[in-house]
């Protein structure tokens, strides 16, 4: 009845001042509605900025909408956004052990149904016989009467579900309907913020510790350490039990563990995967992040066991791509069941490609280094067949020219065995058998007659020549058994020469044998002048800190013993 | 190129015995020979000769900080023997003393080259580095007379040049150098 007085005149002023008398009084009941409304969401918002968590929220929240509506119990619930699902977060005056617990779908019972269609329930009597109702015991929900169940929605997004109960039958008011609405959405608001607040920092994390990582990835550290750390930074970030990359072997097609946060045996000393194999072989060879909610239930894991003992649930292998291709997978473990978000993935992707992009580095500055150190030593043997050369020009009048040119081929061939040799290990060193194969045979061949039959072999221990001592090592060979076939068999047409390698006391012992003619009496390797026998004096003694003996009881024995 | 005692380093003895047949072969002396850089330390040390060679990748000490040490105790000129030819490296190189270097595999017309530019930078250094004391000697004995000088102008009232000859004087006659005089005067005055 807006504005009557007036059109109706003043003809009947008591009855005007009657009506104006009551409007004023309803306006003043409206305002003092109103003012309550005003002081209850002043409270609300009061209580929720000095809650100290989101539990302690809403458990304040629940005890208001209890006293605001006059009701005798409340439940909030909390739509969890992976599960998609509602938990219990908070009572008043009802049981608390199903806190964090009890979970509802949407559309279960009448929070289910409210939390779909985002509309408020109120029934005043016989809640339990509405079709909607879900009796949950441990709440002693079959109790009540009546039930007013308001959705709790921010920016229209579901954010939870308040009821209020009553044992008796109870009438919801439209004003008390109104007033728990607002509560809800000040608590709804209030849960959103939080969780913008805990996604923030959440999310600061994560880009802290990717920052430091892309710092590291760039700094001189070696590849170990630097995976080392991407894992270490992963768990912590995360809240990882285990985290682990696997990179994988191409040769062998087969994941292997180069760096985990993780102190346990078991899990550091497990089987390589083959790609393909288990969850983290198929991550590699799909070349997708691919999740587990629990590997212990899950049959294609391959260690259930391990799982078992160290508590492993939740899984993410997230594989590390270069150039489009799969280099390996970083792997992370969860001690309880977690359902991880689009957000965790995209994060985790990053530190995969951080981890990625650190060892594709890593390959091209060894690989940079590698050719700066071939040409160092390729520019360092050049230099030795130069001095050689050098040292045998000083020398002119040793022998003919064409003995001189076939002396100074051999020692080239000799030290480009063991370029040979380093070029097709894996590793920076030489095998001396193999080498003393080559050598032995390049060698003699090249100065033996047509006619001359002697038999080559290679005997006793093998072992590994580091290769700085490599050339020095096959430097010596070829002198030596030059030497045997030159002098010890020059007369003969059969023959043998043998390598003997052995250790003794952690020496190691050359010998090159011959069964050809004695060294003569008297023979002093030092004062003999010849340049075979200096070389193989200078670089025993000089560059493998060893010596060389020369004697003959019924075989002729050359031999250099030096410290491996 | 006069005769030189020469200290030689390469942990290659093959090479390094080259080094020394080719530079006795030049009419030099090798006086000592090492496989590392800290051995060739030693030697210089001890045996300071006229230049020692070093080659760059040793054990123990490389080259460039053996020619380091070696320049900052002024033993000797060094010449490094290199394989690498790098820009970077030869800078490193000439900041830490070396006055040439030869890339590997060198020759005897490399060397010889090498050498003297080595040497002669060596000994220009060394005549400016005293030239540069004696400079310094003088100006601080001209700093010591001019304060004398202008104590004994104010005690005695004496011109400029007048007390200049005083001390020139008690030089002659005490048979000790105006600096010392000039100490004299400026402790003898500090005591008054």
């Amino acid at each position: 009845m807006p504005n009557s007085s007036t059109s109706q005149g003043i003809t009947h002023p008591e009855q005007e001042i009657t009506a104006l008398r009551s409007r004023i009084a309803e306006l003043q009941a409206q305002l003092d509605d109103k003012s309550e409304e005003v002081e209850l969401l002043h409270e609300v918002t009061a209580k929720v900025a000095a809650a100290p968590d989101t539990e302690g929220m809403l458990q304040c929240i629940a005890e208001i909408a209890v006293r605001v509506t006059g009701t005798d119990s409340s439940s909030i619930y909390v739509f969890d956004q992976t599960k998609q699902n509602l938990l219990l977060k908070a009572v008043h005056d009802a049981p608390h052990g199903l806190i964090g617990r009890l979970s509802l779908e949407v559309g279960e019972g009448i929070t289910g149904w409210v939390a779909r269609e985002r509309h408020p329930v109120a029934l005043e009597r016989d809640a339990f016989t509405d079709p909607r109702f879900k009796a949950l015991p441990d709440l002693r929900d079959q109790q009540c009467q009546s039930f007013l169940s308001v959705p709790m929605t921010a920016q229209s997004e579901i954010i939870g579900v308040l009821n209020v109960k009553t044992r008796d039958p109870h009438v919801y008011s439209t004003r008390a309907i109104h007033l728990l609405k607002a509560v809800a959405s000040q608590a709804a608001a209030a849960i959103q913020g939080m969780r913008l607040q805990e996604s923030m920092t959440v999310k600061s994390t994560q880009l802290s510790a990717i920052s430091e990582v892309s710092k590291t990835i760039t700094s001189n550290l070696y590849l170990e350490e630097i995976l080392q750390l991407i894992v270490a930074m992963t768990a912590r970030t995360f809240h990882f039990k285990i985290c682990s990359i696997m990179l994988l072997d191409e040769e062998r097609q087969e994941l292997v563990i180069k760096a985990t946060q993780s102190k346990s045996r078991d899990y550091v000393s497990k089987p390589n995967l083959k790609v393909g194999e288990s969850v983290a072989g198929r991550a590699v060879q799909e070349g997708r992040v691919l999740t587990i909610l629990d590997v212990k239930r899950a049959p294609e894991y391959r260690f259930p066991d391990l799982a078992e003992k160290e508590g492993l649930c939740s899984m993410v292998c997230v594989p590390l791509i270069s150039r489009e291709r799969s280099i390996g997978v970083l792997n992370c473990y969860t001690g309880q069941e977690k359902v991880f978000s689009q957000e965790e993935i995209d994060s985790l992707k990053t530190m995969a490609n951080q981890a990625a992009i650190a060892i594709e580095n890593a390959k091209l500055m060894v690989r940079s280094a590698i050719i700066q150190e071939m040409h160092h030593r390729v520019k360092n043997s050049l230099q030795t067949v130069a001095s050689l050369l050098r040292i045998q020009l000083h020398r002119r009048g040793e022998g003919t020219l064409d003995e001189m040119l076939r002396e100074s081929i051999n020692r080239i061939i000799s030290i480009a065995t063991v370029h040979d040799l380093l070029a097709k290990e894996e590793l920076d060193q030489v095998s001396l058998r193999t080498a003393a194969e080559t050598i032995l045979s390049l060698t003699a061949r090249s100065l033996l007659r047509p006619n001359q039959q002697v038999q080559l072999r290679v005997t006793g221990e093998d072992l590994w020549l580091p290769s700085s001592r490599a050339s020095s090592v096959a430097l010596i060979l070829n002198e030596l058994v030059q030497n045997a076939v030159e002098h010890g068999l020059r007369n003969r047409d059969e023959g043998l020469i043998e390598v003997h390698i052995s250790r003794h006391d952690g020496q190691v012992m050359m010998e090159v044998i011959n069964d050809g003619d004695p060294v003569p009496e008297g023979f002093d390797p030092k004062q003999s002048g010849s340049l075979g026998l200096q070389i193989v004096e200078t670089l025993a003694q000089n560059d493998l800190g060893g010596r060389f003996s020369l004697s003959t009881t019924n075989l002729t024995h050359a031999s250099v013993v030096f410290s491996p | 190129m006069e005769k030189l005692r020469v200290v030689i380093a390469d942990d290659e003895s093959i090479i390094r015995l080259d080094l020394k047949e080719t530079l006795q072969r030049m009419g030099h002396q090798v006086v000592a020979e090492a496989g590392d850089g800290r051995t060739a330390l030693d030697l210089i040390r001890q045996h300071r000769p006229d230049l020692a060679i070093l080659d760059v990748k040793m054990p123990e000490m490389d080259g460039i900080d053996a020619a380091k040490v070696v320049a900052d105790e002024k033993l000797a000129p060094v010449l490094l023997l290199t394989a690498y030819s790098q820009q970077d490296l030869v800078q490193r190189a000439m900041e830490a003393g070396v006055f040439a270097y030869v890339v590997k595999p060198f020759t005897e017309a490399d060397l010889l080259p090498a050498m003297a530019v080595a040497t002669a930078r060596f000994r220009e250094f060394a005549a400016i580095a005293e030239q540069a004391q004696s400079l310094s000697a003088a100006l601080e004995t001209r700093k010591l007379v001019d304060r004398a000088k202008g104590i004994l102008q104010d005690r005695h009232g004496l011109s400029e040049a007048e007390a200049f000859r005083r001390i020139q004087q008690q030089s002659m006659n005490t048979r000790k150098p105006m600096r010392e005089i000039a100490e004299a005067i400026i402790i003898a005055n500090e005591l008054a």
